[in-house]
């Protein structure tokens, strides 16, 4: 990961503008990021897109299950309903499972951060992607780019931080359609017609 | 349509719709850039705005 000399958060009160209008698409911002002593990392955050989780289950990363057991009484004898099926509960211990969930997490909110960079032209990871959804690799992509994060310093808090952000910017379709709306129109015009 | 109004539809609604105008595939829409995705919602909501205040005008 290359981070590029900071920018101000300045930045984020200039408005492009189209043959003197003012484009209304200010769907990102400008996130601060300490870290320690050095000076504070300053990132372009967008939203993820409306078909981010969709997309990860395209790619294959998927929570994973919790092992199911045959649910038991005292005397160690498999538990039946009225219908005779025997009965069975899910394992929400399982140490395997823990894990595996955990590293789900990690991969899902490493996949958001790197989507939710890609405007922050300041920004590459050099682990490459694999091109098409539907190809393996998503899993080792995840994981890699987490070990590029690692590498450059970034711990879980910086993580946690990054991911409120981004949820916190992706719920504010309202808002984001809301100023959409308005690139349609001229300035000072109804919009109505 | 319920006394109360119109129900409020949910975003899948609104996609949909947007894929339905447009002639996409509801993959084809969830495979754009969010900002990309917005232009097209906000463009569907003020036609149909515009349809219905030309249609019926206050």
């Amino acid at each position: 990961m290359k981070p590029c000399p900071a920018m101000t958060l300045e930045h984020s009160r200039l408005l492009m503008k189209l043959n003197g209008q003012p484009l209304h698409n200010a769907s990102f911002s400008f996130f601060q990021l300490r870290r320690g002593c050095q000076d504070p990392l300053v990132l372009r955050l967008q939203p993820l897109s409306l078909g981010f989780h969709q997309r990860l289950k395209m790619r294959g990363i998927l929570a994973p299950q919790p092992p199911v057991r045959i649910a038991r009484d005292a005397n160690g004898k498999p538990l039946r309903d009225a219908s005779g099926q025997v009965l069975t509960q899910s394992d929400r211990q399982d140490k395997t499972w823990l894990r595996a969930l955990d590293h789900y997490h990690q991969q899902v909110a490493v996949m958001s951060v790197v989507e939710s960079l890609q405007g922050e032209a300041q920004i590459r990871f050099e682990t490459v992607p694999p091109v098409m959804d539907s190809d393996d690799g998503w899993l080792e992509y995840a994981d890699s780019v987490f070990h590029e994060l690692e590498t450059a310093g970034f711990v879980a808090g910086d993580l946690i931080l990054l991911c409120r952000e981004i949820c916190r910017l992706s719920n504010l379709l309202d808002d984001h359609l809301t100023n959409a709306r308005q690139n349609f129109s001229l300035e000072g015009t109804s919009s109505s017609g | 349509m319920s006394p109360e109004g119109p129900a409020v539809r949910t975003l899948e609604f609104h996609i949909l719709r947007v894929c339905e105008r447009l002639h996409l595939s509801e993959q084809e829409f969830l495979a754009l850039n969010y900002a990309a995705q917005l232009r097209l919602l906000a463009y569907d909501q003020l036609r149909i705005e515009e349809t219905l205040h030309w249609n019926c005008p206050a």
